[in-house]
């Protein structure tokens, strides 16, 4: 196999496999106690039952889909030097201002957890409450600092490259880079969507079979009221994003596009499949003027095409190409998704959600976590073969530990076993609140 | 300046990790080494551990964290020879850190009783036992300084820096740390007499342990040629600091009997603090030792905007932690359990 002959190979599989995993427990631990705090809050103001059992059952999945992503995290902060020494040496003092006070973050968030999972009447309940919604705040904001880290991998600021070596480092520039705040808030966002839809689907498939209880209901319409707001506003956060890329890197643009020629009033292409040979993409939709304007808000702009750039420069044009029309092709059907729930849920005269669109529902649990890693490859592949977009090569930084690709096998292997328990205790805690209308 | 702010902050952070981390291992230690004759009262000694560690351990687990981020933020030559040269028992640590952190949290929440929860258990103690050991064969080869960058051959630069009897015995003797710590505070975490004879009578061995095992954390590392020994004697301050942890051990296990559960926590802190404080100040200012010398915090540090930046994120992020683990502590630790979890 080519893992264990290719060091390069394995440390970016583990890189891209740990943090692929990690991102999904993380993105719950962003966003489920905001829902959670809804709950409670509902049930604080109207004492309704249902409420006090949703928090509960939702803490208690919570708690142990929060416990692998401080461990996978952990993971993480070492695997940058374990697997990238090189580039942390040069990054370290560079981006890592957004990791020092993402520490803080951390510790503000696992507080929180510690007194909302097992304060339950001990202390008042609005300090209760409270700390639970911090839980969420402290997550969010541990996603944005970390996110901001990333984006200056995209656009490095703060520093001047000189011989190899970074002079005149500025943390605070480095931190607010160029495109910080839409990767940080489409992130942010993306969060929401894949979490809202995954746990309202799975509410859905519960509320079908246990012939239409209340508590799946309520948690339906909790989750996905969220899910759909985010969905509707994800396109608008992408655009902002794409704007950026357009303009930083034109090379990650022209390969999400598969976009081989500089040409003004270049078209939007739909679908297909790039063909690296003949350069130009088979099969595809083409709406003329259209990557022009959402590029640069103009329809007869200029935008560079892969030609411009040396061959062994370009990303694997394939990948970042799909994964660019995943993410997009999703997010346009959340959308529409999101947009039926919100009519058929906030309408007038309120009537149980159809069976169709319950069903419609079930069917998009996976859909926004699998445009969120969609989304990540798109970022993350696209910027190869950079690690810190034209100033280090990532092959340039990679461990020198041989056998890297035993560390790849070891990772998938723990983490498969540890995902699959995960899923299986949600299941039977999910069941076992199925029943009769009992708080434990 | 900064680096010395810094090199403070490091030095509460590791003590802090070692003491409400340690004790977190050391609860899962006890568990391993539980005999099995003592079945009766054997679910009660697990409820109370879970009670004890339960709201607390992420937060315990975050000044690792924060040693992490400080050290490749503000000195990543440091985090870097680590990373690189200790690979292999970095992974290890992870590995324990992971299963034990999933093993724990799925022991409490999975509701149903019966085989996986033994499972649980079984994974949750033996990976408290490893991680630490770990921990300590990295504290070692950390001092050791058989670190060596010029190395050729795979042996000598990944596996030769910690494989080797001191760090093993380093190891050892960190475990019995954790399970001292662990037995002396969950004594005054229940108020069954015979739950708490146990935990009395088992920090008393454990405290037998850390003694024996710090002597031969020496006497190995003469047998591996490294003069550990005389370079303690050689250091008023380390000989201080152990004077001192054996006058508040001799406190603790005078007035055992007596001691209110806050004394001897403190007591018991104290200790540990003064041992750590002692091999620090062998060690000091040097972090790692390599054979191509010693790596420090000076020598290693990032260019000065970085570190002021770090202190900034440090001190706020301080002000806003301190307060609010006071009152995680508070609530789980220092209040009258007035209620059933
Ligand atoms: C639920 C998930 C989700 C959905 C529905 C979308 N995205 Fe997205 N997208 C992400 C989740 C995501 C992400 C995983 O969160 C990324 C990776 C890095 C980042 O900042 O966000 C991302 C990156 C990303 C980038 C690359 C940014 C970069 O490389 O720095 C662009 C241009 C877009 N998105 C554009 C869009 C557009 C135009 C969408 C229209 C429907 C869209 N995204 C929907
Ligand atoms: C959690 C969301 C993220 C996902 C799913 C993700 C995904 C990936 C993928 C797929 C790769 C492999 C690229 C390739 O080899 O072709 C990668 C590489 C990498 N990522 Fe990310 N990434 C995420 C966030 C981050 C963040 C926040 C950082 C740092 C602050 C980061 C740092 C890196 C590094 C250092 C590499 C290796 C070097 C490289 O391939 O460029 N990633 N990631
Ligand atoms: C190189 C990349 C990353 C590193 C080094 C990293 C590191 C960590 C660490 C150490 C923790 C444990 C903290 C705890 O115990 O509470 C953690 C948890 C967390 N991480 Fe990451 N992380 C990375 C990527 C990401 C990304 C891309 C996001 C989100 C956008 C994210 C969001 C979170 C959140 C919200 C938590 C809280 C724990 C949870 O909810 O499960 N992280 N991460």
């Amino acid at each position: 196999m080519e893992f264990f002959t290719n060091d390069l190979l394995a440390a970016r599989r583990t890189m891209a496999f740990s943090l692929g995993f990690h991102i999904i427990f993380a993105s719950i631990g962003m966003v489920m106690p905001f829902f959670m705090a809804a709950s409670h809050y509902l049930y604080l103001k109207t004492n309704n039952i249902v409420y006090l059992k949703l928090t509960k059952m939702w803490s208690k999945g919570v708690a142990i889909l929060f416990a692998t992503g401080a461990v996978t995290g952990t993971v993480l902060s070492f695997e940058l030097g374990l697997l990238w020494p090189e580039f942390m040496k040069h990054a370290g003092p560079i981006f890592g201002m957004p990791f020092s006070w993402e520490g803080t973050a951390f510790f503000l968030e696992a507080i929180a957890i510690g007194i909302f999972f097992y304060g339950w009447n001990r202390i008042p309940k609005w300090v209760h409450w409270f700390s639970g919604l911090m839980v969420g705040v402290s997550g969010l904001l541990s996603g944005i600092f970390i996110v901001a880290a990333n984006s200056w991998m995209n656009t490095p600021s703060g520093f001047d490259w000189v011989n190899g070596k970074a002079i005149n480092i500025d943390p605070v520039a480095a931190m607010f880079n160029k495109h910080w705040f839409q990767q940080a808030l489409h992130m942010s966002l993306a969060a929401f969507v894949s979490v809202g839809f995954a746990v309202g689907g799975i509410h859905a498939y519960f509320y079908l079979k246990n012939k239409k209880t209340v508590l799946n209901a309520k948690a339906l319409k909790i989750a996905l009221t969220f899910g759909a707001i985010a969905a509707i506003l994800q396109p608008l956060s992408g655009h902002l994003s794409a704007q950026k890329v357009a303009e930083n890197q034109p090379l990650k643009l022209a390969a999400m596009e598969a976009h081989f020629k500089t040409e003004k009033r270049a078209s939007l292409i739909i679908g297909g499949i790039p063909n690296l040979e003949k350069q130009e993409v088979e099969h595809a939709i083409k709406i003329p003027g259209a990557l022009s304007f959402l590029a640069f808000n103009s329809f007869d702009a200029e935008v560079v095409g892969l030609d411009q750039f040396p061959k062994d420069e370009w990303p694997p044009v394939l990948i970042v190409h799909v994964a660019f029309q995943i993410m997009v092709a999703l997010g346009s059907m959340l959308i529409l998704v999101g947009g039926i729930f919100l009519f058929y849920s906030y309408r007038k005269n309120w009537k149980p959600l159809p069976v169709w669109l319950l069903r419609t529902l079930i069917a998009f649990i996976p859909a926004g976590f699998i445009a969120l890693e969609a989304g990540w490859t798109v970022t993350e592949v696209g910027r190869q073969p950079w690690i810190i977009y034209n100033i280090m090569k990532t092959k340039d930084a990679v461990s020198t530990v041989p056998g890297l690709g035993f560390h790849f096998l070891f990772f998938v292997i723990l983490y498969i076993i540890v995902g699959s328990a995960c899923v299986y205790l949600l299941y039977r805690l999910i069941k076992s609140y199925q029943g009769d209308i009992n708080v434990d | 300046m900064w680096i010395s702010i810094i090199e403070l902050i490091s030095f509460v952070a590791l003590v802090f990790y070692i003491i409400f981390g340690g004790a977190d291992y050391g609860a899962g230690i006890l568990e391993f080494f539980k005999p099995n004759k003592i079945r009766k009262i054997d679910s009660e000694i697990e409820h109370i551990i879970t009670k004890a560690i339960g709201p607390v351990w992420e937060a315990n687990h975050i000044w690792l964290i924060l040693i992490i981020v400080i050290l490749f933020n503000g000195f990543p030559e440091l985090f870097v020879t680590l990373t690189t040269f200790l690979h292999l028992p970095l992974v290890a640590i992870l590995l324990g850190i992971v299963l034990r952190g999933v093993a724990f949290t799925f022991r409490h929440y999975d509701i149903f009783e019966g085989r996986p929860k033994t499972l649980y258990t079984r994974i949750f103690s033996f990976s408290s036992l490893w991680t630490s050991l770990w921990l300590g064969i990295t504290a070692g080869a950390v001092i050791l300084g058989r670190i060596d960058p010029t190395a050729k051959n795979v042996y000598d630069l990944y596996i030769h820096p910690w494989f080797n009897i001191f760090c093993l015995s380093v190891g050892i003797f960190v475990a019995s740390l954790f399970t001292y710590l662990a037995s002396s505070f969950l004594i005054g975490e229940t108020d069954n007499q015979l739950i708490k004879n146990y935990f009395r009578q088992r920090s008393l061995i454990a405290n037998i342990a850390v003694i024996l095992t710090g002597g031969a954390v020496f006497f190995t590392a003469q047998y591996e040629g490294f003069f550990l020994m005389s370079k303690f004697f050689y250091n008023s301050f380390s000989i201080a600091m152990m004077i001192l942890a054996t006058i508040f051990w001799s406190c603790q296990e005078i007035y055992r009997k007596r001691l209110t559960f806050l004394m001897r926590r403190v007591l018991v802190v104290g200790q540990v603090t003064f041992i750590l404080l002692g091999f620090c100040f062998i060690q000091a200012p040097t972090v790692i030792s390599t054979t191509t010398g010693p790596l420090t915090m000076t020598n290693t540090a990032a260019p000065e905007a970085t570190l002021i930046q770090l202190v900034v994120a440090l001190v706020v992020g301080l002000f806003l932690i301190i307060p609010s683990l006071i009152y995680l502590f508070w609530i789980f630790k220092f209040r009258q359990d007035d209620s059933k979890i």
